[in-house]
């Protein structure tokens, strides 16, 4: 028996006696241990096309490799079917899984329904030989096209396999927003947070930059000079809200939306001076913070909305500062280096990650906001710039020029499974991480 | 006054049909789609270096990396600017502040701003006034010259400046 089966095993007797819907596994996430989950072909219902079902199949399992905690079982080593035969039959025969090494099984049936599918599932633990939470569903809306929506299922699927292995959503089935010059200008553009699907959101033909995503994912703030100035506009899903976050003639740079109440914190130059301000979604209360006579951009929320860090270069070179909002009280964050740029708050709170150059190359690092203590995330030879976090804290979205041309990154918060998400996109930059849908 | 007025009507009509079902979204992201035809504005390219109704003879000045003051040798294209408005009487400009492509995208805005601000303000020290010259940074976003090379870099720390209809 390898010694992780037998720790495994030492683990497993110890957390027996506590009742939890969670698989018992001990994943060091240094030495990078994933869960192996046996994924059936899911049984097809009447008019099921088996197309369908094997790029659902697909993508389910990419959407679980994506989390960098799950991977695949070859069906090759399989004892047990390769589909779910029968899923109204809930029998499991532990045995044949757990003998390939397999820590679950994932099994279950995709069902046309009112128009639309319907996928339904069982997790098994076949260490413990236990259900692994209890079988569940998802059904797409009525649509013409079961191909566009089935990959979106299966990745929702598996992003709740992995919250059944470690207590935290998947993040597999969100959406990035980002900013490509592939058309010549720069277009805000959204993809999947494995890179599927790039999408074109504005289409003015002027400068876009900057995505921000409300809370709820349903809505954009971004900056364009479409109006001959730069300006912060809004966009929702469904053009619910489509216009300028504010009527006057100031220059706005970047509007950041507050992770709860609806506020934007607004990067706008007022008598000659770029500061920060806050002012609701509906473009009511606006209020300074920031008023020095040096530059202050780039705000970033803590996840309790109570504080914000930002760049200022009061200093004499653009530093990060950690302000309260309650208080007005405002302390340098970063003193090594004389660039530090694109602070991002992790939604953890644990983290601000920001690029800081060194000579002339810009680089990504992770700081503790209360202690300062600091760690580096990636670094390359040119440039990694503009962070961004994944919903779950987990992954950090970035821009790296080291092909070239710029692209978007992801990485995972312990610096692995780095891996490019735009290809032959143009020069991609300015991502943002929107959180889940529903 | 009342081009504005018109524009907002615009939005509030394009918010009210879309909003009352008819506009429905047809992108799979659920956004509206934006044509650059549906927009009232002019496309960029017209409004870049060269307008053809007014020979504008402004020259451009430079700046060190990271920063907004101006040399010796950007006072005295300032001076000679100064004087061709001076001389001009009926010239109005649009300065337009640019940084090279290294650092924050974010924060080069705001400092094409202050660049812009800065030759502005020796411009109306100098006896201009202020109400014919107006401002807009472009950050890193309009390079004159494309390349990551630091003679690329030094030609687009740089103040444009453009004649405006009065």
């Amino acid at each position: 028996m390898p010694a992780w089966l037998a720790a495994l095993w030492l683990l497993i007797a110890a957390a027996s006696a506590v009742a939890e819907d969670r698989l018992q596994v001990d994943v060091d996430q240094g030495a990078g241990r994933a869960y192996r989950v046996a994924v059936q072909h899911f049984e097809r219902g009447p008019g099921v096309d088996p197309e369908l079902e094997e790029r659902f199949h697909q993508a389910l399992i990419s959407g679980l490799e994506y989390s960098g905690i799950a991977e695949a079982v070859s069906p090759r080593a399989f004892l047990g079917p390769l589909e779910t035969r029968d899923y109204e039959d809930a029998s499991f025969q532990c045995d044949d899984w757990r003998a390939i090494g397999a820590d679950a099984l994932l099994q279950g049936r995709i069902e046309s329904a009112d128009a639309g599918l319907r996928i339904r599932f069982r997790l098994f633990d076949s260490v413990r030989c236990l259900p692994l939470g209890k079988p569940h569903r998802y059904q797409s809306e009525a649509g013409p096209s079961d191909a566009g929506r089935i990959g979106y299922l299966a990745r929702r699927l598996a992003d709740e396999v992995v919250r059944r292995f470690t207590g935290q959503r998947g993040v597999s089935s969100t959406q990035i927003a980002f900013v490509s010059d592939r058309g010549g200008n720069k277009e805000v553009f959204i993809m999947g947070a494995d890179g599927s699907a790039p999408t074109r959101v504005t289409g003015n033909g002027d400068i876009n930059l900057f995505p921000s995503w409300s809370p709820d994912a349903d809505s954009l703030a971004y900056t364009s000079y479409k109006s001959g100035r730069p300006d912060v506009w809004l966009l929702s899903r469904g053009a619910r809200r489509n216009g300028p976050l504010l009527g006057s003639r100031d220059a706005k740079y970047r509007g950041v939306w507050a992770p709860r109440n609806g506020d934007l914190a607004l990067v706008m130059s007022r008598e000659g001076n770029t500061d920060i301000y806050l002012v609701g979604e509906n473009g009511r209360g606006l209020r300074r913070v920031t008023r020095d006579r040096s530059i202050e951009t780039s705000p970033t929320w803590s996840p309790d909305g109570l504080r914000l860090a930002y760049v200022s270069d009061r200093s004499g070179s653009p530093q990060l500062y950690v302000r309260d909002l309650a208080s007005g009280k405002s302390r340098r964050l970063t003193f090594e280096g004389s660039y530090n740029a694109s602070p991002a708050w992790s939604p953890t709170g644990e983290w601000i990650v920001y690029a800081a150059r060194s000579g002339s190359n810009f680089d990504l690092y992770l700081i503790d906001p209360d202690s300062g203590y600091t760690r580096p995330l990636v670094s390359h030879p040119r440039q990694d710039e503009e962070p961004a976090w994944s919903p779950d804290g987990r992954k950090v979205a970035f821009v790296s020029s080291r092909r070239g041309r710029t692209d978007i990154y992801v990485v995972d918060v312990d610096g692995r499974n780095l891996r490019r998400l735009t290809a032959d996109f143009g020069n991609s930059s300015n991502p943002a991480w929107a959180s889940w849908l529903d | 006054m009342g081009q504005r007025l018109l524009m907002c009507l615009a939005l509030v009509a394009l918010v009210g049909c879309q909003t009352d079902g008819t506009g429905s979204p047809s992108s799979s992201t659920g956004f509206p789609e934006e044509s650059a035809s549906g927009s009232s504005e002019m496309p960029p390219a017209a409004r870049s270096s060269s307008e053809p109704d007014m020979d504008l003879q402004l020259e451009t000045v430079y700046f060190a990396y990271d920063r907004a003051s101006l040399d010796a040798g950007a006072r005295g294209i300032l001076r000679s600017n100064a004087e061709y408005l001076k001389t001009n009487s009926g010239a109005t400009a649009r300065i337009e502040g640019n940084c090279d492509s290294r650092g924050s995208a974010e924060y080069n805005l705001a400092l094409g701003e202050r660049r812009a601000l800065a030759a502005k303000q020796y411009l109306v020290d100098l006896g201009v006034d202020a109400s014919r010259l107006s401002t807009i940074s472009y950050g890193e976003e309009r390079p004159a010259v494309r390349g990551q090379t630091e003679a690329a870099f030094a030609k687009n720390r740089r103040d444009d400046f453009l004649p405006t209809a009065r």
